[in-house]
């Protein structure tokens, strides 16, 4: 270290410095970046759950008034009275045929006890209680119009249930509509652009009758694919890497953020928000990804910008502190050592002049003085040994 | 009595020859020795250690042997 000039330990404490500062200013572009990440990942998120609650609201809102519409027609309420299933089908057909063009699939009367009196959808299916359904079993309990979404055996639905109120008001059957989550995710990605994944728990279906569903519909079987949650609507295929059963775990009412991805070199923010029932039961959740690959690589290109920026301006503070340094100081004192170096040397005319009045001209002054009294003392020396010399002659 | 001047002219002439500038060599000469060899003259006495000291600077300045 002591054999290190100046100028070199100025220009590494300098390169130290701006490394440092650097270093400082990529921490803080990468904080930032992570900052704007968590509040654009929290925005989606919020976003999804906001189209979802108003998707959900429209479509229940559109489910309660098809079945008050049919719970008020008096020929629906006299053919249910009768017990005469098949005329009460044969009228029904037309309407039913016009509300599942409208994707309303689902249009079921159950007796006063709940059990399915005619399915639209399944004529030939009868007799089963809907208790377990929590917009039937609600209804049932209040006699008053329910709406919610509902996971039952054969799958995710949403639905509204009234009652069909007899000649003396009371309760002598219920009126179920509904129609599948299933296409909420596209409806929804056509809003925000954003990828959904809809994912609820097995426990509430019939292997059996889910089974038997996906393959009368010609889908794959993926009954086994995720553990306790089964996938029920989506618009990219879930990674089979990820923990969605363990994400779903606790998930609070405003949902949650997940870890970043990385998918085919698109960088995705994910999120997860709770399915309820109309009971406010778990039922599942939707996942979200918001694509951030702009962002991402936005970010990249800053914080590459800075680095360049930085290591530019450390190259010319470096050599314009050289040259300054240079100019001041080094040359100055190169030049005072060079004339020490001819005093010494026996050219004892050569002066310093000091070139300003800073600190190197102190120096130079002094050293002036130096050579004035050491000219003066070579002088004398020379003087008395020319006279002894002429004494010892 | 005069091997160290004889020293000096050996310099002196080097230079010289070699046609150096003279102040500067001889002051590089004069800083490692730590005496002027403007003082060296015929009646110097023979200190062997500024002989020495001499021989070995002018050998390091003008990577010469003397």
């Amino acid at each position: 270290m002591k054999t290190i000039s100046i100028k070199t330990k100025v220009i590494m404490v300098l390169t130290f410095s701006l490394t440092v500062g650097a270093a400082v200013q990529v921490g803080l572009v990468r904080d930032s970046y992570e900052r704007n990440v968590a509040m654009v990942a929290q925005s989606a998120l919020s976003s999804a759950q906001r189209t979802f609650d108003s998707l959900k609201a429209r479509q229940l809102s559109s489910l309660a008034l098809a079945s008050s519409a049919l719970a008020n027609v008096e020929a629906i309420r006299d053919l249910f009275e009768k017990g005469d299933r098949e005329a009460l089908h044969a009228y029904l057909t037309p309407l039913y045929n016009d509300l599942k063009s409208r994707e309303i699939p689902i249009m079921t009367f159950t007796d006063k006890e709940g059990n399915a009196f005619l399915r639209m959808q399944n004529p030939k299916s009868f007799g089963d209680s809907l208790q377990a359904i929590t917009t039937v079993r609600k209804t049932m309990q209040t006699k008053e119009v329910a709406a919610g979404v509902d996971l039952a055996k054969p799958g995710l639905s949403a639905g509204s249930c009234r009652p069909i109120l007899g000649k003396d008001g009371t309760a002598i059957g219920y009126i179920v509509v509904g129609c599948s989550l299933d296409q909420f995710v596209v409806t929804m990605k056509a809003q925000t652009a954003d990828d959904y994944i809809l994912m609820g728990y097995k426990s509430f279906l019939d292997e059996k009758l889910y089974r038997n569903g996906r393959k009368a519909r010609g889908q794959p079987d993926t009954w086994d694919q995720f553990g306790t949650i089964l996938v029920f609507g989506k618009t990219v295929e879930p990674q089979p890497t990820d923990e969605y059963e363990k994400e779903l775990q606790n998930l609070p009412a405003a949902g949650r953020l997940l870890e970043r991805a990385s998918v085919n070199g698109k960088t995705l923010v994910r999120g997860v928000f709770p399915l309820y029932d109309a009971a406010g039961g778990a039922i599942g959740g939707i996942f979200v990804q918001h694509d951030i690959t702009a962002l991402h690589l936005g970010m990249k290109r800053v914080q590459n910008l800075a680095i360049a920026a930085v290591i530019s301006l450390a190259l010319l503070l470096c050599f314009t502190i050289a040259i300054v340094l240079n100019r001041l100081v080094f040359a100055r004192l190169r030049h005072t050592m060079d004339i020490v170096t001819r005093v010494v040397g026996g050219e004892f005319s050569q002066r310093i002049v000091p070139a300003s009045g800073d600190e190197v001209g102190h120096l130079e002054e002094l050293f002036e003085q130096f050579r004035t009294i050491f000219v003066g003392l070579v002088d004398d020396v020379s003087k008395q040994q020319a006279k002894d010399d002429e004494k010892s002659a | 009595m005069g091997v160290l001047f004889n020293l000096r002219t050996k310099v002196d002439k080097y230079i010289d020859d070699k046609k150096l500038d003279g102040a500067v060599v001889r002051g590089k000469i004069a800083l490692q020795t730590g005496f002027l060899l403007a003082l060296v003259s015929a009646a110097s006495p023979d200190d062997p250690i500024k002989i020495e000291k001499l021989r070995k600077a002018a050998e390091s300045v003008l990577q010469a042997k003397f």
